[in-house]
């Protein structure tokens, strides 16, 4: 093949978007730089599908728009670093390609030369190692290799190729992923990016493997106490996109907001080129659509009646305390977050009303806290998120509920430290009191878990094999071992002091009930003068979850 | 004197500008940054990069009555990116530098992109 079409091009870089959204979540697992949030691959590819819906309903007859449409997708999705650098990737492929009606394979290489380029120009001090080492020795090599005469599959072949072989030497110039033993996150998405161009220009088009769409989910507006006299009106979006010339109206950027400002409030107005992006919330959207049409036409419409949410909102509260009139308001409840029936179960004994399931790689949502709670029906609730990932999510339930619920987040970052907190509830004393108390008893909690390793790694100089648990204590990992038994044994004795007089050990699903006698009996052996707490938690993930006060 | 330390050995001590010299570099290896800026330009709206060795010219470093830290970082970015997404990385880029290099809790890292580098 010489030359690639505009057609083609929008399938290479379609099945580019499907094969990095196929292999997203093992990019996620590798993200260690700059921040190990395991989130490198979700934002990739939600760049990716910004820009591969941009074209997905374009038949243009020249590459340079599509190129060009599909870097303005990446632009306007551009999600985390690696989503940024990949738009910026694209805007140099798309720049180069300007005024071409096919890709030949000297524009190839001058297309992925310009997005080195562009990458480059907007960072004074690139780190090696990472997806730009990737783009640049890749682009490199392509420019290097490639004749005029060349075909363009050949040239794909090498630019995967060697994208591939660069990708395999990040870790020597990144000490932080060597340390961890990967590569780099974004320098995998990009050769995912690239095999995806590679096989559709072979014509094996790839697609979605799992046709579960990751939409956002629409954010709920809960308005905070009752407004008054504010206007609600419609919250109305658009997108729309400018001319053509003949048939349409000059658009003015400053005349248009100064028009959207007489007629509505809360307006985001964004251009770019020929397209424009509104919200604004009014009364007569109609007014508006009207206007916004004289100078294009729309993309995408939305319009919702915020007044119809804001009472239905309010019904849903009233309907919600009106529904249980018999019971009147308690003065404290507690509402804790624990994931496994036996951990459930010890919460509701050690006195709280309701339990939110959730917990380590299954965070509950605000919503989820925010109606547990409203179902707890009291005047002061007292939320134990027991894990620092879901302390945030109770903050903003606190927040939602403000002046509605007097809500006291108490930051256990465990499950032990939840109980011991929950424990230390005085249902006498007065909501200031019960909060200084269940939070300082947080401090003579320890905390330690058993879970097994995902991947062989090297942590605070412990080596850590896949498979093998580790013994982790207060956040630490003290050591790995491959029966979880010794481990348990291991921890629960490194956690153990001369002070201590309670041990409560939280056994997992993954452990029997006559394992648990045993291990009971045994710890029995090991510390006879400290009191013993063997509770079948039923938790997953953990195999033990313990805790020594 | 920041942060200061005392363990069986003495003391150790780490002044607010070698803060300033880790969340410099930090925020510099972030894509999209252009440079770092004295925070005194402020007003003049005239901006020069700022050179190694004077990093700590554009973060400002405070502590709290709790011992947690908020940083302000002052700098100028690339032109043609998406500049929120930018500005989120570079403050978790440098809170979690930070973190790792003094063991130290930031509360609050506030980013003031000043101007766009054309």
């Amino acid at each position: 093949m010489k030359s690639i079409d505009a057609k083609l091009l929008k399938e290479m870089l379609i099945s580019a978007a499907n094969n990095l959204y196929n292999h997203y979540p093992e990019i996620d697992a590798l993200n260690v730089f700059p921040v190990p949030d395991g989130d490198t691959g979700m934002n990739m590819n939600l760049t990716l599908s910004s820009g591969a819906k941009q074209i997905a309903n374009r038949n243009d007859e020249d590459v340079y728009n599509i190129a060009k449409e599909f870097s303005k997708g990446l632009l306007l999705g551009a999600r985390g670093n690696s989503g940024v650098i990949t738009s910026q990737i694209f805007r140099g492929f798309a720049m180069s390609l300007e005024g071409k009606k096919v890709i030949k394979v000297n524009d190839l290489v001058d297309a992925f030369v310009s997005a080195k380029e562009v990458a480059y120009k907007a960072v004074i001090r690139p780190v090696e190692g990472t997806i730009l080492t990737v783009l640049r020795e890749s682009s490199d090599t392509l420019e290097e290799k490639v004749k005029s005469d060349t075909s363009i599959e050949k040239a794909l072949d090498i630019l995967v190729s060697s994208a591939r072989e660069s990708l395999s030497r990040t870790p020597d110039l990144l000490p932080v992923l060597k340390e961890v033993g990967v590569v780099d996150s974004g320098g995998t998405g990009y050769l995912r990016i690239v095999e995806g161009l590679r096989s559709a220009a072979k014509g094996v088009f790839i697609e979605k493997i799992n046709a579960t769409e990751t939409e956002a989910k629409p954010t709920i507006f809960v308005p905070a106490a009752e407004g008054e006299g504010e206007e609600y009106g419609y919250c109305t979006e658009f997108i729309m996109r400018l001319g053509p010339a003949e048939s349409k109206k000059q658009f003015n950027e400053l005349r248009f907001r100064s028009v959207l400002e007489s007629r509505g409030n809360s307006i985001v107005l964004v251009t770019d080129d020929d397209i424009v992006k509104v919200h604004i919330h009014t009364l007569k959207p109609g007014e508006i659509l009207n206007y916004a049409q004289n100078f294009g036409e729309f993309v995408t419409l939305k319009i919702e009646n915020m007044t119809e949410q804001h009472t239905r909102l309010h019904e849903g509260a009233k309907e919600l305390s009106e529904n249980k009139p018999e019971e009147p308001k308690e003065d404290f409840a507690i509402v804790a977050v624990a994931a496994g029936d036996g951990v459930k179960e010890m919460f509701i004994n050690a006195g709280a009303k309701k339990v939110v399931s959730g917990g380590q790689t299954m965070n509950p949502s605000t919503e989820d806290i925010v109606k547990a709670i409203r179902e707890a029906n009291a005047e002061t609730v007292f939320v134990l998120p027991n894990n620092s990932n879901i302390i945030m999510a109770s903050m903003q339930a606190k927040d939602v509920l403000d002046g509605e619920v007097d809500v006291r987040v108490i930051q256990t970052k465990t499950v032990p430290q939840g109980i011991a907190s929950c424990s230390a509830f005085n249902p006498d004393a007065n909501a200031d009191e019960n909060e200084e108390e269940m939070s300082n008893v947080i401090d003579y909690v320890k905390s330690g878990s058993i879970t097994y390793a995902i991947k062989d790694t090297t942590i605070d100089g412990i080596d850590v094999k896949k498979d093998q648990f580790m013994e982790i204590f207060d956040k630490k990992i003290i050591g790995c071992k491959k029966d979880k038994y010794s481990a348990f044994y291991d921890l629960v004795k490194a956690m153990v002091d001369e002070d201590s007089y309670l041990i409560t050990a939280i056994v997992g699903e993954d452990i029997s009930s006559e394992e648990a006698n045993k291990i009971k009996s045994k710890l029995q052996e090991i510390f006879p003068e400290i009191e013993l707490d063997v509770v079948e938690g039923k938790q997953p993930v953990y195999s033990f979850l313990i805790g020594v006060e | 004197m920041a942060i200061s330390k005392t363990n069986k050995y003495g003391t150790i001590n780490i002044s607010l500008d070698a803060i300033g010299v880790v969340a410099g570099n930090a925020c510099l290896n972030c894509y999209g940054v252009y440079c770092l800026v004295n925070k005194k330009q402020i007003k003049d709206k005239v901006f020069t990069p700022l050179k190694e060795g004077e990093y700590s010219k554009g973060v400002n470093i405070e502590k709290d009555k709790k011992n947690d830290y908020v940083v302000d970082l002052y700098l100028l970015l690339a032109h043609g990116i998406k500049i929120p997404e930018i500005l989120n990385e570079v403050q978790k880029k440098v809170r979690y530098d930070l973190e790792k290099a003094f063991k130290i809790k930031v509360k609050q890292v506030n980013v003031h992109a000043l101007d766009v580098a054309k």
